[in-house]
């Protein structure tokens, strides 16, 4: 009788311990897609502030923008460690787009990496520049246990280039 | 059998004890890497802020007094990282409330006082030091293209106090931009005429333009120029003789030489600044204000004044500032008008790839002034924002 109550108690632990950790399994992946969700933000925010902060008659493109991709062009390296009106570096031109569920970033003359997973959409839109609105859409990594779907989930923000705009004085190149 | 039932309770005690203390810690983790990523996006917030703190308030000051701080010493160049507020490894562990510089080189100071001692403080206990430096192709400690770098560095403590968690670090962004204050219009005597002709007409005999030490007038030719035999002839002889021989000065090649003054002999700075100038404008008194058609003034005046074409200060007028007369049409000043500051004359065709310069024409009346006022001239310069011309973020790896 002993024997049978412990093998019953033993059977309903493990049962409730794996829809338990069924529960964090699900919980992780929320909190994974929510983190990219906080990440990418501040990693396209950090790569678009200066591509669009700096001088407006650069002799390329500081930010271009069509809807499935960025390309961000800025000096911000040279000799001595100070910009030297060229896009020497590789991190100097970089591309932004998601692909295969992954923010990916092609960096100088490389090829496309992935930076972010699980990344399902990012577009951009330049309508009401100087500011830029990026949509970013995050899924989890897998199907949830307890929910149906991918648990898509979608941000919004709006990037400004502060300073992307003539400039009273034209500057010498 | 007891013993079987005590092992199974312990087992299943531990199992629940070990369970919970794994999701303790990644809910810590997770907690941690949330505040983490929103004090490093408000360390960056709060650097954008200091740059356009800085951007403000270039304009007003005095960027060699600034190289050398309130001391008016320079405290050297030699340690790593000293265009920075401080270093990195300092900013990561350093208490922001309580830091203090050990240099004031470069520290923004107005009047002689510091004016952010200890960084400024922004919503919660984030703050963010400023350093200017000189850029480095030139000597640090003196400037002379008037192109400075400003970092701005945004210290955010972090917030998480855990005693499972070893001492973590602050949030640390610093964001390097480099200006350039125009000085362009610096004039360097009360009626400043750039061009190689002219048609002057002095009425009367008690115009004035009145220069303390400096010159009255000063020339600036682009070519083979009759200007100043053409302002010598229009003078009577009994008119004022204050503008007359060594009060006129030839400052071509002051011009031509100096870094702040040689891009204006670029017919495309010039396209450019007229171009640009209506989006700069400001309709308040005392801003930046542009006539291209010119107009007819009267009453109290300051600013910088920008007009084309026919204009004409009335009877009486004054006018506090920078007055940019440029293109076709005639300056004229009426009686008792009176301009504190500085006059500058150009007639410019800049379409074409080369400058090409036409006569300017000047009526001054009698009673009219030019009273030179390098304060009023600073005063209007002041109302021009900085060129930006470079913006980057600073890392551990690349700072300098």
């Amino acid at each position: 009788m002993a024997s049978l109550l412990s093998t019953l108690v033993f059977l309903g632990f493990f049962l409730v311990v794996e829809q338990f950790q069924k529960g964090c399994s699900d919980l992780h992946l929320l909190l994974d897609r929510d983190s990219n969700l906080w990440l990418a933000p501040l990693l396209l925010s950090r790569w678009i502030a200066p591509a669009g902060n700096n001088r407006w008659d650069q002799p390329w493109p500081g930010v271009a923008v069509q809807p499935e991709l960025l390309e961000l062009n800025s000096d911000i390296h040279g000799k001595g460690g100070f910009p030297d009106s060229e896009l020497s570096s590789s991190f100097e031109a970089l591309q932004l787009r998601a692909s295969r569920t992954n923010l990916q970033v092609k960096s100088g003359q490389g090829s496309f990496q992935p930076v972010i997973k699980n990344i399902a959409g990012l577009t951009f839109d330049s309508e009401q520049m100087p500011m830029i609105t990026i949509r970013l859409e995050a899924v989890t990594d897998r199907p949830p246990f307890f929910f149906e779907g991918n648990l898509l989930e979608t941000v919004e923000f709006f990037v400004l280039l502060r300073n992307y705009r003539p400039s009273l004085f034209r500057e010498a190149r | 059998m007891r013993g079987f039932s005590l092992i199974t309770a312990i087992l299943v005690i531990l199992l629940i004890n070990s369970l919970a203390v794994v999701l303790h810690f990644r809910i810590i983790r997770q907690w941690e890497m949330a505040t983490r990523v929103e004090s490093q996006l408000h360390s960056f917030v709060l650097a954008e802020n200091g740059i356009e703190y800085a951007r403000t308030l270039l304009p007003h000051l005095n960027l060699n007094s600034l190289l050398l701080g309130v001391d008016g010493t320079f405290c050297g160049s030699s340690a790593d990282e000293w265009r920075s507020p401080m270093s990195f490894a300092e900013s990561l562990r350093v208490d922001p409330l309580t830091w203090s510089p050990t240099c004031d080189d470069g520290l923004p100071a107005y009047n002689g006082e510091i004016l952010l001692p200890q960084g400024f403080q922004a919503a919660g206990k984030g703050r963010f030091f400023l350093r200017f430096s000189n850029n480095p192709e030139e000597t640090p400690e003196l400037d002379e293209d008037f192109v400075i770098l400003v970092r701005s560095m945004a210290i955010v403590p972090d917030s998480i106090r855990n005693p499972f968690l070893p001492s973590v670090k602050n949030s640390v962004v610093l964001i390097e931009a480099r200006f350039r204050q125009e000085q362009s219009f610096a004039l360097p005597s009360p009626l400043t005429l750039f061009g190689d002709s002219g048609n002057f007409q002095w009425e009367g005999a008690l115009f004035e333009t009145e220069a303390g030490e400096e010159f009255e007038i000063s020339l600036v030719s682009l070519s083979t120029s009759t200007l100043y035999e053409d302002l010598m002839n229009s003078l009577a002889p009994g008119q004022i003789q204050s503008i007359r021989g060594p009060a006129i000065q030839d400052a071509t090649s002051l011009y031509v030489n100096s870094p702040m003054y040689r891009h204006l002999f670029s017919s495309e700075v010039w396209s450019h600044f007229l171009d640009q100038l209506p989006a700069f404008t400001d309709s308040r008194e005392g801003g930046i204000k542009f006539l291209p058609d010119g107009g007819v003034l009267n009453g109290r005046l300051s600013g910088m004044l920008i007009a084309q074409k026919d204009l004409v200060l009335e009877e009486g007028t004054s006018f506090r500032g920078l007055l940019l007369h440029l293109g076709e049409g005639t300056l004229t000043l009426s009686e008792q008008a009176e301009v504190v500051g500085g006059v500058w004359m150009s007639n410019l065709d800049s379409s074409g790839v080369d400058l090409v310069s036409r006569p300017l024409s000047l009526q001054m009346s009698g009673n009219s002034a030019i009273r030179y006022n390098q304060a009023a001239i600073s005063e209007a310069l002041a109302l021009v924002p900085p060129t930006q011309l470079g913006w980057r973020i600073l890392f551990p790896e690349t700072v300098r």
